[in-house]
Order: structure tokens, then sequence, then C-alpha cells
């Protein structure tokens, strides 16, 4: 006992004298346009608490408006969330595992919503299930209409999440490689079981990161939103949407807005504490 | 999963990796253990693999028993087997039944050593209860009761061995193969980890592949060795043959011993050239035909080397006597508890000298030297 204190102590020592080191090797300039980039991430969001106006937090907050918004968000998010983990993983499990041209196409196509900006995806939507769209006419006809619902909102929550848990979990599988899959087969594991017992808890880490961004970008999705579900209190106005009709608003303070986004800010920092808490768990 | 009954391991692998061609035959008895000797490159992965299911022959066909796990589809038709089998075969790793011990242990990181070796038998369908007596039983039988619940991170490099070995038989395979599986061990776990391995062996009676590049290997655990070169089988025998006298100058590299060939001048000695006039060595073995080519084979380690004047300055430079010959250093090297030496006049046969000794000699490139090898540490053979 008393041993494995003793060397956990020497770990913990080499490493902190190897982080000094490091710090120590760089230019130190670099300091001046780092603090810059510090300045740039956190001072907008800084003076979003500085400009708010506390006395107007809690009725904001509280108002059946902002908690509709709020809800909708939540639950949008959370189903966006649940469909991009049951397709995310296979496609990157086929990504990971494919030849390399095969792997390279996909992965362009991946990560093309990833670059575009959410408007375009919005646009893209419209088209494929909008009343004149591709599939839309066909939809219409079976009585099933998409845009401008709460089914609209998850649809493009979950264009624009996607590649973010694809490209994590697919990180995650390369980096594991195939060589305990090639063991556990070798062991007499069928595919599926080689999948569940050793694939899966292998990449759990990236998996969890993965799901993670992934919800955080379907709560923050806006662009793709508006376009395609627009912005109707209860069905499809989520917590972006609710900031901005605030924001603009004829005689709705900017207050409101202020207070919504503190919201979001706060969910964010949740998300990102619980990542962090998984995260140290994970690699054990 | 069917569990077959097992029996010998019978493999004809023919593989091309770009310009490299792999093409050998291997037969394995159950309870036998095969040693394939060969360096880095020449086709002992690549055989592995056929083997385990990892990579289609281009050609051939490997059997367990009477059960055709691999065979490749014939092209030209040309196959010995005489059955029409113009389809492939190719059975899926999982179902080969086929363990396989690498040079890393490949422990899976998020289980604890128990379900690491409950794995196996987990898969194929035992009850987990069972599975984990079982896994328990094996992780005894390889010396690590206690250590059931650690995960493999907490193991050190020759216990995660351990475990891996407990594994693989825990899945209770038909054949065994082992791919350099001390190699990454320190000396002393290794020679620990190699008499578990001959022990464990012994008790299951399947038919075990051993691949290496070390000869101790083979020795410690093999009945019978084939050295393995540029992807062809060039020597195949008992271990104490293949080793004691190799018949190549690769496989005496490999078994690192000398080899020389000569004619023979008596029943038990053999002439060999030399830059400075021929050596005589007088040996045991086979009884010689006078006249006939003949080879001799003898350790590095079993030559005494002294300072050429030490011996007696007026014949220092004259004809010595049987199993002695002079010498100019031309290399010195490292080797194993001392150095090793070669001198001008023999490039093809080396010297080793303890450490001891070594500092005694006052050794330099150019310094004669005065070889001598006792008879005993001397096999005459004929030479082929």
């Amino acid at each position: 006992m008393t041993t494995t204190t003793a060397g956990r102590a020497t770990v913990a020592g080499e490493t902190r004298r190897d982080e000094a080191g490091a710090a120590a090797r760089f230019p130190l300039w670099l300091y001046v346009p780092a603090a810059l980039g510090v300045a740039v991430l956190a001072l907008p969001l800084t003076a979003l608490l500085v400009r708010l106006d506390w006395t107007q937090v809690p009725a904001a907050v509280a108002s059946p408006a902002a908690l509709q918004a709020l809800t909708l968000s939540l639950v949008t998010a959370a189903i966006a969330t649940g469909v991009c983990v049951v397709l995310g993983v296979p496609l990157a499990v086929v990504i990971a595992r494919s030849s390399r041209g095969v792997a390279a196409v996909l992965r362009t196509l991946t990560t093309l919503p990833l670059v575009l900006p959410p408007l375009v995806g919005g646009i893209a939507l419209l088209a494929l299930l909008g009343r004149n769209g591709l599939f839309g006419e066909t939809l219409g006809v079976l009585g099933l209409r998409i845009p401008f619902t709460t089914t609209a909102v998850v649809i493009a929550q979950t264009f624009v999440a996607l590649p973010f848990l694809v490209i994590t979990v697919e990180g995650s599988l390369r980096t594991a490689g195939t060589r305990y899959e090639t063991v556990a087969a070798g062991l007499g594991a069928r595919r599926f079981t080689v999948f569940r017992r050793i694939t899966l808890p292998l990449v759990a880490p990236g998996l969890i990161a993965g799901t993670v961004l992934c919800f955080a970008r379907a709560l923050g999705e806006f662009g793709a939103t508006a376009l395609f579900a627009g912005n109707s209190a209860g069905t499809t106005r989520t917590m972006p949407l609710a900031i901005y009709t605030a924001f603009n608003g004829a005689g709705v303070s900017e207050d409101i807005a202020i207070a919504l986004s503190l919201m979001l800010v706060l969910v964010a920092v949740a998300v990102l504490v619980l990542m962090r808490s998984w995260r140290e768990d994970a690699p054990r | 999963m069917t569990r077959t009954e097992g029996g010998t391991l019978a493999a004809r692998v023919v593989a091309r990796v770009g310009d490299f061609r792999l093409d050998v035959e291997v037969i394995v008895e159950a309870s036998e253990v095969l040693a394939v000797l060969g360096p880095n490159g020449s086709g002992k992965s690549t055989l592995l693999a056929a083997i385990a299911g990892h990579r289609a022959p281009s050609a051939g066909v490997v059997r367990i028993g009477e059960r055709v796990i691999a065979r490749a589809p014939s092209i030209g038709g040309d196959d010995a087997g005489g059955d029409d089998h113009a389809g492939g075969v190719d059975v899926d790793p999982a179902e080969r039944s086929v363990g396989l011990l690498g040079q890393q242990p490949l422990l899976f990181p998020h289980l604890t050593a128990l379900e690491n070796v409950a794995f196996g038998p987990r898969a194929q369908g035992m009850p987990k209860r069972e599975a984990r007596a079982a896994a328990s039983d094996w992780l005894d039988r390889v010396g690590l009761t206690g250590f059931e619940r650690r995960l493999p991170s907490a193991l050190s490099g020759g216990q995660q061995q351990r475990v891996a070995l407990a594994r693989t038989l825990a899945a209770r395979p038909d054949v065994l193969l082992l791919d350099e599986p001390f190699a990454a061990l320190d000396v002393q776990t290794a020679s620990a980890m190699r008499r578990l391995v001959a022990e464990q062996r012994a008790s299951l009676a399947i038919p075990t592949l051993l691949v290496t590049h070390d000869p101790l290997d083979a020795i410690v655990l093999a009945d019978r060795a084939a050295i393995l070169q540029a992807g062809r089988i060039v020597q195949q025998g008992p271990t104490a043959e293949v080793l004691g006298h190799p018949r190549t100058p690769f496989a005496a590299a490999l078994a690192g011993v000398n080899l020389l060939t000569g004619v023979a001048v008596a029943p038990d000695a053999v002439r060999v050239a030399g830059a400075s006039g021929p050596i005589v060595l007088r040996g045991t073995g086979e009884a010689l035909r006078v006249g006939t080519p003949a080879s001799v084979v003898f350790s590095p380690a079993s030559v005494h080397a002294r300072a050429a004047a030490s011996v007696d300055p007026t014949r220092a430079t004259s004809l010595p006597g049987d199993n002695a010959w002079f010498g100019a250093v031309s290399t010195i090297e490292p080797a194993r508890g001392g150095v090793r030496i070669v001198t001008d006049e023999h490039p093809d046969l080396a010297v080793d000298v303890p450490s001891t000794t070594a500092v005694g000699l006052d050794l330099g490139t150019g310094a004669r030297l005065a070889f001598r090898v006792a008879p005993s540490d001397v096999s005459v053979r004929t030479h082929a």
C-alpha cells in the first residue's frame, strides 16, 4: 500500500516537472497572441455577464416562452443526438475499416456539413423535403409534411451535428486499430461479439466525447432550423431562435435575449463539465 | 462453435507479398512442437497469418486433422489433392480453433485478467459462471492466482504474457501458434515463460507451431526444427540435428555456430582451407570416408584463444597441430559475455572469448592469436 502511494507520488512529480520543462521551451512572446486569443474568446462572454440586467433575469428565465423554448431545445437536441449515435457509430466503423479510397470519399461527404454554412444546409433540406422538394412531393401525397414541424427541427439538428460524432468516433476507431479485434476473433468471437465486447468499449471515450459535442452542436443549431423548420413558438422555436426573436422583437428588450443566452451558456458549461468528469474516468 | 477432436496440422502455403514468395509445407503432429527458425523477412509471419486466417494463401491448403480450414481456389488444376475442389475454402478466424500467442500480449485493456481469460470460453457460448471458473483455473495454472481483478495496465510485462497464454489456451484451440512469444521479455522472464509454455502445452497434446529467430526457443520447446530462408524451408529435422549440425551457412548463422566445409582426411578429421594454410579438425559424429566432402560444426564459444607469442616463438608461424590454428584479428564485436573475434585468415570462422580472457589478450586489429578447439566440441558430418 505504502509502495503504491509512493509510486504514484513519483509519477505525479515527474509529470509536473515535464510540464514545467515544456513551458520553458517555447518562445516566450507566444504568450502575447495567446493572451489575445483568450481575450477574443472570453471577453464577449464576460461582456454578456456585465451587460446583463440581473433584475430582469428571473422573470426572463422563468417566462413560459423561455421555458417552452428551453424544453423544446433539450428534447429535440436529445432526439437528434440519439439519431446521430444510431447512424453515426456504424458510419464511423464503415469509414474506419474501409479501403483508403472509399474512406476518403465517405469522410469528405461526412465533413461537408461541418464546413458548409448551416443556412445552406437548411436550403438543401428544403430542396429535398420541402413541398416542391425531391422527396417532399411524394411525402405530401402520403399526407406527410415535414418542413416547419418539430420533426424538421430534429432533422436539421441531425444534419449539422452528425459530422461531429462520426469524425470523433472514427478517429478513436483508427487509433484503437484492429489488433484487439483480430485477437478476439482468434479466440472464437463472432463479429457482433467482437463489436459489442471489444470495439465499442475501446472507443467509449471517443464515443462519449463525440456524443457531447454532437449534443452541444444540436442545441446551438440556428441557421438550418430557421430556414427548414421556421420559428413558431412551441413547435420549432428552440432557444437560439427564441434569442433571435427576443433580440429583434419589437418592444421587447435586449435583456431577455441576453438572459436566454446566459441559460444556453450555462447548459453548455454543464455539458462540458460533465464531459470532463467522464473523460477522466474513461482511460481506465 | 463445433468442437472437433483436432489432429495433425498440415499446411502447404504459397503466398506472395510484393516480390516476396513464400512456399512451404509443414506437418505438425498432435502433441508435437515444430520450430520454424528464420530471420525477419523470411516469411514466418506470413505462414502464421495463413494458418490463423488473417491472410488467404494464393495456393495450398491448411488442414487440422480432416478439417480443411483454408484452401486456395485451384486455378491450373495441378492440385495434388485429386478431389474436385474448384472453389476455395477460407474458414473465418473465429471458426478455426487456432490459438495464437504473439510477441505482444495484447490483453484487452478494458477487461480484468479474469475477464480476458474468460473471453474465449464466453464467446464460444460457455455460461458465464462456468467460463469464469475455467478462467480462474487457467490463471492458477499460469501462477497468477490473486491477480484476477487486475487490469492489464496493473500487470508487469511477464505477467501480461502469462495471462495472454492462459487466454489463448482457455479458448481450447485445436492448434497452437507461437509467434516469437518471448522476444519482448527480459532474459529471466523469458526463461520462466519458456518453461511455462513447455509445461502447459505438454498437458494439452495439440500440434504447436513455434516461429522464432532465437535458437534457444527451439532448443527448449521444440521436438523438430525447420530453417526458413527467403520463403523456403532449407533444412528440417529433429531440433538436435538441425541446430547441432546445420547444413548451410545460413542455418549455421541462425544457430550461432561455425560451419566449415572441406575434405575428410581421416574417419574423424576434416581438412578445411584457410588463407595461411589448411586446418585439420578432428571431431565426433559420422564416420567419414577419406577423400569425400565433409563439414565440421562447432560453437564459437568452445574455441580457446591465447596470444600467439605465448605458444612457442619458434613455431609461431609454422603449421600448428590438429584442431589448432593461428590468425590475425580483423574484427572484434561484442558477444554474449565477452567479445567475438574474426581473423583475416578465416573470415567465416568466429571465436567467442570471455571478457575475463579478452582483457589479458592485448586485443587489437592485427594481433596474432593461437586458437584451439577440443575434438569433443566438434561435430563432423559427410557433406551432401
